[in-house]
């Protein structure tokens, strides 16, 4: 017989033993969500965000004057004004600011080929476009009170910055956190179904009995994966469920729900064999969660889940790169907030869940059989 | 000629340093209930591992009706089956559903046939659809029998089967082992109950500090430790002191526990048991029971193994004393 099949024997297993429980998987997968969604989205919703925008103003008139008085007077921004569009950017880079507000020397411009603002935005939801939101209504007020049509557009200047002034327009807090939950839940299921299994199992003597029968060692981790990945798509979709019912949004409709579906199902099997790995040297079941929960809720927290990752310290910033949660909160966000998914987004998403899911594999394949599975 | 169900020869198993089987060598006959004795950390999960193929052998080998298991690990997978000392079975699943997944990981054929047949044999047809973990302990136990011959193995291997039963349960567990014997089943069985092995093996092998101490039958074994018999007077408390003084009398040493007195007899003076009755009742003393028997397997055990505990404990203490400076 092949380990696919005797993998979903084990996979039946799991999730027999799962249904047997479901009241409790239930309760359980409905308490993070409901916490964080309801008390933690909503809160966020009404709390006031301070943004701090840099400002090059290269426009020597009143109008361009009168501008950066309106950004400098609203309450939600903190606008320093910067020498050189050059400088700008670094600190955008630096994560110091959240945008950057170019005004041309033709502000007010009246042609679409030469804008008279260009605004720079960090890569990162890093203030979920709520700067993106005030700088276009102000600048549309400005617009209207000189009767003149001013063009503003943003620049492509490095992998950081993105040019679509449209990003994340609309979208709400309990939206951007919905997606950051999605995710957690996912790794949630992931410990629940593969690693935390394994060791029950041995713990209770199962183990043994799987490995005295005929089927092959691998199949007893894919079908635990799978089962994790399953459980993750529950605790998935019951998350989607509060968090729409809540008021969140999926901004990309039916299609971006199949594809969150998918970027959690990758993270979920990444995060499987993750715990999977752990379980292969950890014996007891307290040391496993304090050691699961000490390595998923930080990348959780750098992935951008709660906060965007320009908010974290700069030391932090590059680990958020190398955190694949991060890759798999992108991915929902863009469907969730943006409307669609950048195909080079997608990409690069994809392609790091999927090898992370991998290599964390063939590591959780190769550590089981060299220790608990030997 | 009987042949060998299994054969183990020269089999050391060293993790590190420490060798945990030292060069055994033994062999159960087909169709007979084999008995594993040994004290804790004697050796002998090790060695019922490394025949489940769970661990290599350092050196050495193990033959299953002629094939080398280490090296035909599947099809000696399908040909052994395992029941452990604690109860495994899925306590969330129906006992159906334990069946069920366990004769689907042995690829088993009209399994539903099989898992009817096994829920009849276990006596658990009208419970096959509860939770087995709302199933009593003998019931769980019966289940947890039929899942480790649901391959209908040729060999199966109880690793303390009995242990937490009480003695209703047992002695039902008891013949259960036989009645799959009788049937053709090999069995090799490990037990701490001593009275366990006596009852229900054909042979036994006592394992200690990693070798093989001694084999035989039971009566071989009790036979080889002793050149004579027990003779065991049972009395009233505050008699034993004088069936203890007609013991010595004749020349016996004499030991008491309670309202018991034991002693050894030589072969050669079996005589004297009619003599030291008669000289008993002479005397008036009140005797509750009296016999002369073979000593025990208890008597084996202590004698190959000793008295001394086998006491470990894993880490460190608990509570350090620091000690002032």
């Amino acid at each position: 017989m092949s380990i696919i099949s005797d993998s979903l024997i084990i996979y039946k297993r799991e999730m027999l033993i799962f249904k047997s429980k479901l009241r409790t998987n239930i309760l359980r997968s409905l308490i993070f969500p409901l916490v964080l969604i309801l008390m933690l989205g909503n809160l966020g919703a009404n709390s006031d965000i301070i943004t701090n925008i840099g400002v090059v103003n290269y426009a020597s008139n009143p109008s361009a004057y009168n501008f950066v008085q309106s950004l400098q007077s609203n309450t939600d921004l903190n606008v320093e004004m910067l020498t050189n569009q050059q400088a700008a950017l670094a600190a955008l880079k630096a994560g110091q600011v959240t945008d950057v507000v170019v005004i041309s020397p033709s502000f007010p411009s009246l042609e679409s080929k030469n804008p008279g603002i260009y605004i720079y935005y960090a890569n990162n939801f890093a203030d979920l476009g709520n700067s993106v939101n005030i700088i276009e209504s102000l600048a549309q007020q400005y617009e209207s009170s000189i009767g003149k049509p001013i063009q503003y557009q943003s620049a492509v200047n490095s992998d950081q910055v993105v040019l679509d002034p449209a990003y994340a327009a609309g979208a709400s807090y309990k939206t951007f956190l919905v997606g950051g939950v999605i995710v957690m839940v996912s790794v949630f299921g992931s410990m629940f179904g593969g690693g935390m299994s394994i060791i029950t199992d041995r713990q209770l003597g199962n183990l043994k009995s799987f490995l005295i029968t005929p089927i092959n060692k691998m199949s007893i981790i894919l079908g635990k994966v799978m089962s994790g990945t399953t459980q993750a798509l529950i605790y998935g979709i019951i998350a989607i469920l509060i968090g729409l019912l809540d008021g969140a949004t999926i901004a990309m409709g039916i299609l971006g729900a199949a594809i969150i579906l998918v970027l959690i199902a990758l993270t979920a099997v990444a995060f499987s064999a993750i715990t999977i790995i752990l379980a292969s040297r950890i014996a007891k079941i307290e040391v496993y969660s304090i050691i699961a929960n000490a390595i998923t809720l930080p990348l959780w927290f750098i992935s951008g889940a709660f906060f965007p990752t320009s908010s974290l310290p700069s030391w932090l910033y590059p680990l958020s790169v190398i955190d694949p949660l991060t890759y798999s909160a992108s991915g929902i966000r863009y469907i969730m907030m943006y409307g669609y998914y950048p195909i080079n987004s997608a990409i690069l998403d994809f392609s790091i869940l999927v090898a992370f899911s991998v290599v964390m594999l063939l590591l959780s394949f190769k550590l089981f059989s060299t220790t608990i599975g030997k | 000629m009987v042949k060998n169900a299994l054969e183990i020869k020269n089999l050391v198993e060293k993790f590190g340093d420490f060798t945990a089987v030292k060069n055994i060598s033994f062999n159960v006959k087909e169709g007979e209930i084999f008995g594993l004795l040994g004290p804790n950390g004697a050796g002998k999960s090790t060695t019922l591992n490394m025949i489940l193929t769970l661990l290599t052998p350092t050196s050495g080998s193990i033959e299953l009706y002629g094939i080398d298991i280490h090296k035909e690990v599947q099809r000696a997978k399908n040909m052994i089956g395992f029941m452990t000392q604690e109860t495994v079975i899925e306590q969330d699943l129906t006992p159906r559903q334990n069946l069920e997944i366990f004769g689907e990981l042995y690829h088993i054929a009209n399994i539903k046939d099989k898992i009817a047949q096994s829920l009849k044999d276990a006596e658990l047809t009208d419970f096959a659809d509860y939770k087995a973990g709302a199933l009593s302990g003998g019931m769980q136990r019966r289940l947890a029998l039929v899942r480790s011959m649901i391959q209908d193995p040729k060999i199966i291997i109880l690793d303390e089967p009995t242990t937490g039963l009480d003695v209703q349960n047992r002695t039902a567990l008891w013949e259960k082992i036989r009645s799959l014997n009788k049937k053709g089943i090999t069995v090799l069985l490990t037990t701490q109950y001593l009275e366990e092995a006596d009852a229900l093996c054909d042979r036994i092998a006592i394992i200690d500090k990693g070798e093989i101490k001694a084999i035989g039958t039971a009566s071989e074994l009790k036979a080889s430790v002793s050149s004579g018999n027990i003779v065991e007077i049972v009395t009233q408390s505050d008699a034993t002191s004088k069936v203890a003084s007609v013991l010595k009398d004749f020349g016996l040493s004499p030991s008491i526990k309670i309202d018991v007195v034991t002693a050894s007899i030589e072969k050669g003076e079996i005589a004297k048991f009619s003599d030291i009755t008669k000289e008993l009742i002479k005397k008036n003393i009140p005797i509750l029971g009296i016999s002369m028997h073979l000593p025990t397997l208890d008597d084996v055990f202590i004698k190959l193994t000793g008295t001394g505990l086998r006491d470990t404990a894993i880490g460190k203490p608990q509570v350090q004393i620091r000690s002032r400076k």
